[in-house]
């Protein structure tokens, strides 16, 4: 079944946009701090060259097989058993990073704001939006992110730039003292998460210029890096790394430090804005994308009906999966980026190469 | 919980699924079952002990992980 909604190439961007904000608002600064150090906010620019780099073999792709997300091509370059499976793969992926995301969010939420409410409940006012969104359709997501994302990236640069008079930059000296690796190693990490971006993948044959797949993935990517860059500085230099490390919501603590005089205060209500909006935001794109995706390797006719029983198989996996904070944190430190990397790059990789060796195309 | 979601997922059966039946959509009706079947079968899984897909993906991924990351 193909998607009928076309979007805009301004959506696409706000789009791509709030899915990397939803990861840099919740536990990944953090994450790239204990393993960059000092150092981390280097990471996130080796990240976002790479990323840079893989969005070229994307947008390539789209345009090779034009209108075709990469659940089709896959059929289109590896025949329909493997291709099927390589299709299921990328949308499986796509189910648990929301899954993911949706619980991060709501142990965060839990721990700052309402320690005696359960996370199902959390969970279940989250996917009651998610599943509205989806139902309304990729159009009416995509009008949303428009608007909303402009508010995201404004908010994180007033959160930054209230958070100046704290900053102190000796903090974030000596540079590079350890060499590259610390740095390097956290590569891996943070672009696990702005990969999840690879949903570019779903979103250019639906797109009114496909043509812009690229420069549309560059812009977000750029602004996206920019503000996991402005945040992990901000931490590093007002809370020093050591303690960032130890941090849940690093970007939740940022809010809750800045205060004028003892009027303009406990603005943390603005993170939680920017926080639960776009993480119900990406996790909408993200069950549209397996919905989608499902259909289209079983040939459905529709994929509106399947979405309430994916928003149900996501609640489960995520209240099933993370008793604690610490289960996500550890999931998401060390298994999340090993299986994403196989799944953004590897995979994606293999279809590239194997499209040019046997010279397929749409 | 289990209960609620078996319940839930019977009432999502029963609003989505008969409209499909009528229109004839057997495939579209019988993917929703698997699905909300899965759904299932994960929550009472776990209930009897059973590793989830998370579980399943750590105990593959992990290792390799802890191998090249910092211990948190």
């Amino acid at each position: 079944m193909k998607e009928k909604g076309v979007i805009s190439t301004n959506q696409y961007i706000w789009l791509l946009f709030c899915i990397i904000t939803s990861f840099a608002t919740l536990h990944v600064p953090r994450l790239l701090i204990l393993q960059g150090g000092r150092d981390a906010w280097l990471s996130v620019v080796f990240a976002w060259f790479l990323d840079v780099l893989l969005a070229i073999v994307y947008a390539y792709m789209g345009i090779r097989f034009p209108g075709q997300n990469m659940v089709e091509y896959s059929t289109t370059i590896l025949g329909k058993k493997l291709g099927k499976i390589a299709g299921l793969l990328f949308i499986i992926f796509f189910l648990l990073v929301s899954a993911t995301l949706q619980k991060g969010l709501s142990l965060i939420i839990i721990s700052a704001f309402f320690p005696n409410t359960p996370a199902e409940v959390i969970l279940i006012t989250s996917y009651i939006v998610v599943g509205y969104a989806v139902l309304k359709g990729i159009e009416v997501i995509g009008r949303v992110c428009e608007i909303l994302g402009p508010i995201y990236l404004a908010s994180l640069i007033i959160l930054f730039l209230l958070v100046i008079p704290e900053i102190k930059i000796d903090r974030l000296k000596p540079q590079l003292e350890l060499g590259l690796y610390p740095s390097l190693s956290a590569v891996p990490v943070i672009l696990s998460f702005i990969g999840v971006c690879i949903i570019m993948g779903m979103y250019i044959p639906i797109c009114n210029r496909p043509g812009n797949g690229f420069i549309g993935k560059f812009i977000a990517v750029s602004l996206g890096s920019s503000m996991i860059i402005l945040l992990t500085i901000s931490s590093i230099g007002v809370f020093s790394w050591p303690q960032s490390k130890n941090m849940i919501a690093i970007s939740l603590e940022l809010a809750r430090h800045i205060h004028i005089g003892d009027f303009f205060q406990r603005v943390e209500v603005i993170w939680l804005m920017t926080a639960s909006g776009a993480a119900i935001i990406t996790s909408a794109n993200l069950i549209w994308a397996f919905s989608s995706g499902l259909s289209q390797i079983l040939g459905l006719k529709a994929y509106k009906p399947l979405v309430i029983p994916s928003i149900l198989v996501s609640f489960v996996i995520g209240i099933t999966s993370f008793s604690s904070s610490l289960d996500l944190v550890n999931f998401a430190f060390y298994s999340l980026p090993i299986f994403a990397i196989i799944i953004e790059t590897g995979l994606e990789m293999f279809l590239f190469i194997t499209a040019l060796i046997f010279k397929k195309s749409g | 919980m289990t209960i609620i979601l078996i319940i839930t997922a019977l009432l999502i059966c029963l609003i989505e699924g008969v409209p499909l039946i009528r229109k004839g959509m057997w495939k579209e009706f019988t993917t929703i079952s698997f699905l909300l079947f899965i759904a299932l079968f994960i929550q009472i899984g776990v209930k009897l002990g059973m590793p989830t897909p998370i579980d399943l993906i750590e105990k593959l991924f992990m290792p390799i992980g802890k191998m090249f990351l910092k211990r948190l």
